[in-house]
């Protein structure tokens, strides 16, 4: 998964203008950040076409490379039946027109719509991301106001030091050493797969549990390096709202301390959380190339290692127009949140 | 608190499952039921890329021709002598001077959904490949036939414009059920591709995306029974995790890198569930390709030299942990057509010196060659990503130095390499390959009738002798005669140089040790595995 990006980066929007009559003013924001989207992903859709075709080779080479067997004339009608003889413009602009109406062409590799095999890859990439994201959170967040709360214990200090040291390792090896101790010494995880083979006609419950323990070392893998970063968000924020002058008062009132933290301090303390979560959400869908090529999980990252490596164009310019449009809804959808759950942003 | 109590007590108890889950590796040194036939089991087998299509006129990469050689067979087969024989053909004959061929097909052969086998089907896997709207990469073996007759349904007659030899070695190819795909418009994007019906050993079961392939066991086999119930394809991209996975039982066989081979094929982890093979290699030779129409290259002296100064072993040592062999010519040397006689050019710096001195290339100061104030200097190109490749670039520039030469290394894209060096004819030397197929013919690389654009002569090398041998290569039968023609071009090849022939690399691999019956010949380990091997009852997994 992506590691959490700083919600700092990109601030929210003041929303504009008066809240006219009948459309809700959180309403008329998302509309106008819509429209605006458009040009945006015109502009994306342009970049991407052009990077992909200026790359040297083609997907021709790739295929038939210097074969014995493949006579010129061949490589031709290959050429020809790919549309790459045409025109760069001309290529776009069909691809284009296709795109507004959805459809995303055919894998040069297969033949098979691309929109079935995003769909393919979509379901492995959306676990594993889902996963990791409730992993990173669930771990980062209470470790974050522990290391706050009570910054020498000794728990603290060794959840910090392997944290950052987790944090400084490539993820390929730490891939590896996963596979190789957890995996292959101890056997306490699969070395790499999504489901067994053979548990096909395994009952429902079974073939899930088999999916979720294929998913360990992945979900290991993505995750060990995340946690030092939201652990800190959570950590300076935390120390932020404890010293306000209402923490000082809620103690002063004689509040339990569990009380005033639980109460007081942490709800506050989440919101630069919230935002950092929502700007997350893109990431869920894309896969990560190098966990799920090392561990074979069959997603979005495995598909877009199999389609770059095979010059496989209207693959790479699907996944790569899908990521876009999901980065832009996922950045609204984290500016609305924000907007909405804190007032200040609200307001203009 | 209680809370943080039960969260422990959830956690622990999460781990106790998971530990439950765990599988320990399997060990299948001393089976107690070793060397009895039986049916069931499964091989799961690793697959670094993920096929692209099961249609075998289509299929272009390996990972697809291996599963469509599950479900299909041909008219003739490669046997363990490497020479053709019968497989869905009981004989077949040449007649006319070689411009017929006639194959009388196995009687009683069904598809796997039950429908007869018959010639019919033949003469339309023949049509599809040719038709002009299926972009098949096997037209070339069918481009010279003139007709394909179907007289009875056990006979195949096919005409050709002119006598072809190499056409047996077409008909190999995995044929197509005619009453399935007769009609289909789009071959290509058929729902065939991943779903497909043919007469072989292994009935298609599934196909996880990214995942894998699954086959079971195809009762009605002509060939006769198939044992090993399941067999599976897993898209493992990783090499050290397929060994990971060939280790823990999670694969059954693999195709094994150099340093796997040397250094983990030995460790007891390997040894208790797998054995590893070597063997010469069928796949590819490689070669230092010259560019004949530039100076110094177009001087056979110049060639030989070069030749001369390169230090196979060294080569084979560096770039594939030497795991390879040298070879003189343009075929494996487990092939009839190589001719054994013709021994590799032995490292020997003095005799590379004399050639140069004699063309007139002689040591300037600094010790560089040069002719004419020319310094003898140039550049080989190979291709990205294939570290042996590389690494033996490297190699070679440090032994031309040795005598004097100054070589410059540039890696480049493949699909550049190919568009912007090889096409445009602008490079000095090329470090590549050639992959081999089984019949010798080797017209589409050396004759002087391909140097033209696109054409895989692109040294552009042009010998009258080579073009009459190639031809008459192509157009004897007789499998004795044939040999010795190639063997003839290989020897006049090994003379002229016209590419440094550098070696070919091993096959390696791993076969999990729970699999008996295996066929071990100087070829390979697994001919006719499909009804040869089996596994061993206590070995078979319960899942």
């Amino acid at each position: 998964m992506a590691a959490p990006r700083n919600p700092y980066n990109g601030p929210a929007a003041p929303l504009p203008g008066r809240d006219p009559p009948g459309v809700p003013l959180l309403l008329r924001y998302a509309l106008r950040r819509l429209l605006l989207a458009v040009p945006l992903l015109l502009g994306i859709s342009v970049l991407t076409f052009a990077l992909v075709h200026l790359a040297p080779g083609s997907p021709v080479g790739a295929q038939t490379g210097l074969s014995m067997r493949t006579s010129r004339a061949s490589v031709e009608a290959l050429r020809r039946l790919y549309g790459l003889d045409r025109p760069l413009p001309e290529q776009y602009w069909d691809w284009l027109g296709r795109l507004a109406r959805l459809d995303f062409g055919d894998s040069f590799r297969d033949q098979r719509p691309v929109i079935s095999k995003i769909a393919a890859a979509l379901p492995a990439t959306l676990l594993l991301n889902g996963l990791s994201l409730a992993v990173v959170f669930g771990v980062g967040v209470p470790f974050g106001v522990l290391s706050a709360v009570r910054p020498r214990a000794p728990l603290t200090r060794a959840f910090s030091a392997f944290t950052f040291a987790a944090y400084c390792l490539p993820v390929f090896w730490v891939a590896l050493l996963l596979q190789v101790f957890l995996g292959a010494r101890l056997g306490l995880i699969p070395v790499s797969g999504y489901l067994s083979p053979l548990l096909e006609d395994a009952p429902a419950w079974r073939r899930w549990a088999d999916i979720l323990w294929h998913a360990a070392g992945p979900l290991l893998a993505s995750t060990l390096g995340a946690w030092a970063a939201v652990s800190r968000y959570v950590r300076n924020s935390m120390f932020e709202v404890l010293s306000q002058d209402y923490i000082r008062t809620a103690r002063a009132k004689g509040l339990p301390e569990g009380q005033v933290l639980r109460r007081h301090a942490l709800p506050n303390a989440l919101l630069p959380v919230v935002a950092l979560l929502g700007l997350s959400l893109p990431g869920l869908l894309s896969g990560s190339v190098i966990v799920e090529t090392i561990f074979s999980w069959p997603g979005m990252g495995l598909l877009a290692w199999q389609a770059a490596t095979g010059y496989d164009y209207p693959v790479i310019l699907g996944l790569g127009f899908v990521a876009a449009v999901l980065t832009v809804l996922g950045n609204l959808a984290a500016d609305l949140c924000s907007a909405a759950l804190d007032p200040r942003i609200a307001v203009p | 608190m209680t809370r943080a109590r039960g969260t422990a007590a959830a956690v622990l108890a999460a781990f106790l499952l998971a530990a439950g889950c765990s599988r320990r590796a399997p060990d299948y040194r001393h089976l107690p039921d070793a060397g009895i036939p039986a049916f069931g089991g499964a091989r799961i087998e690793a697959a670094g890329g993920e096929a692209a299509t099961l249609d075998p006129i289509l299929a272009s990469d390996s990972a697809s021709a291996n599963l469509c050689s599950l479900v299909f067979d041909g008219l003739l087969r490669y046997g363990p002598k490497l020479t053709l024989e019968g497989d869905l053909a009981r004989s077949w004959s040449v007649r006319d001077g070689g411009r017929t061929i006639v194959f009388r097909l196995r009687p009683g052969v069904r598809w796997q959904d039950g429908a007869p086998f018959t010639s019919a089907d033949a003469a339309f896997t023949e049509a599809a490949i040719m038709d002009p709207r299926v972009p098949s990469p096997l037209k070339s073996g069918f481009d010279l036939v003139e007709s394909v007759a179907t007289p009875d349904p056990l006979t195949l007659v096919v005409r050709y414009r002119r006598p072809f030899a190499p056409a047996l070695d077409a008909w190999t190819v995995g044929l197509l059920p005619r009453h399935l795909l007769q009609g289909v418009r789009d071959l290509a994007a058929a729902p065939f591709n991943r779903a497909p019906v043919g007469t072989g050993p292994y009935v298609f079961q599934s196909w996880l995306d990214k995942q894998y392939v699954e086959f079971k066991a195809n009762p009605s086999y002509f060939g006769g029974p198939v044992r090993i119930a399941r067999v599976l394809v897993k898209f493992v991209p990783e090499p050290a995790t397929q060994l990971l996975e060939l280790e823990t039982g999670g694969i059954d066989g693999m195709t094994l890198q150099p340093g796997q081979y040397l250094h983990r094929s030995g460790e007891p982890a390997f040894t208790a569930v797998a054995r590893a093979f070597r063997y010469p290699g069928l796949d590819e030779y490689a070669y230092l390709g010259f560019n004949l129409a530039r100076a110094p290259f177009n001087d056979v002296r110049v060639r030989r030299a070069l030749s001369y100064a390169i230090d196979r072993g060294e080569l084979i040592r560096g770039s594939l942990l030497g795991l390879g062999r040298p070879c003189s010519g343009p075929y494996s040397p487990l092939m009839a057509a190589y001719d054994p006689s013709v021994k590799p050019y032995p490292y020997d710096p003095a005799r590379a010196a004399a050639l140069l001195d004699e063309a007139g290339w002689t040591r300037g100061p600094g010790g560089l060659r040069a002719k004419g104030g020319r310094p003898l200097a140039f550049t080989i190109l190979t291709n990205q990503g294939n570290e042996a490749r590389e690494r033996g670039a490297l190699i070679l520039q440090q032994q031309f130095a040795r005598i004097g030469v100054r070589v410059r290394v540039r890696t480049l894209e493949w699909s550049a390499l190919i568009s912007q060096r090889i096409d445009t004819r602008d490079f000095d030397a090329v470090l590549l390959a050639w992959q081999l197929g089984l019949d010798p013919d080797e017209y589409a690389i050396w004759d002087s009738s391909q140097r033209g654009p696109g054409g895989l002569n692109f040294i552009g090398f042009d010998d009258p002798a080579c073009d009459r041998l190639l031809e008459e290569g192509r157009t004897t039968f007789d499998p004795a005669r044939r040999i010795a023609i190639y063997r003839a071009f290989h020897r006049r090849l090994a003379a002229l140089q016209p590419v440094a022939f550098l070696y070919c690399p091993d096959d390696l691999s791993a076969v999990s040790l729970k699999f008996q019956g295996l066929l071990e010949t100087p070829t390979g380990y697994d001919w006719y595995w499909p009804t040869r091997w089996y596994v061993p009852k206590s070995a078979q997994i319960a899942y």
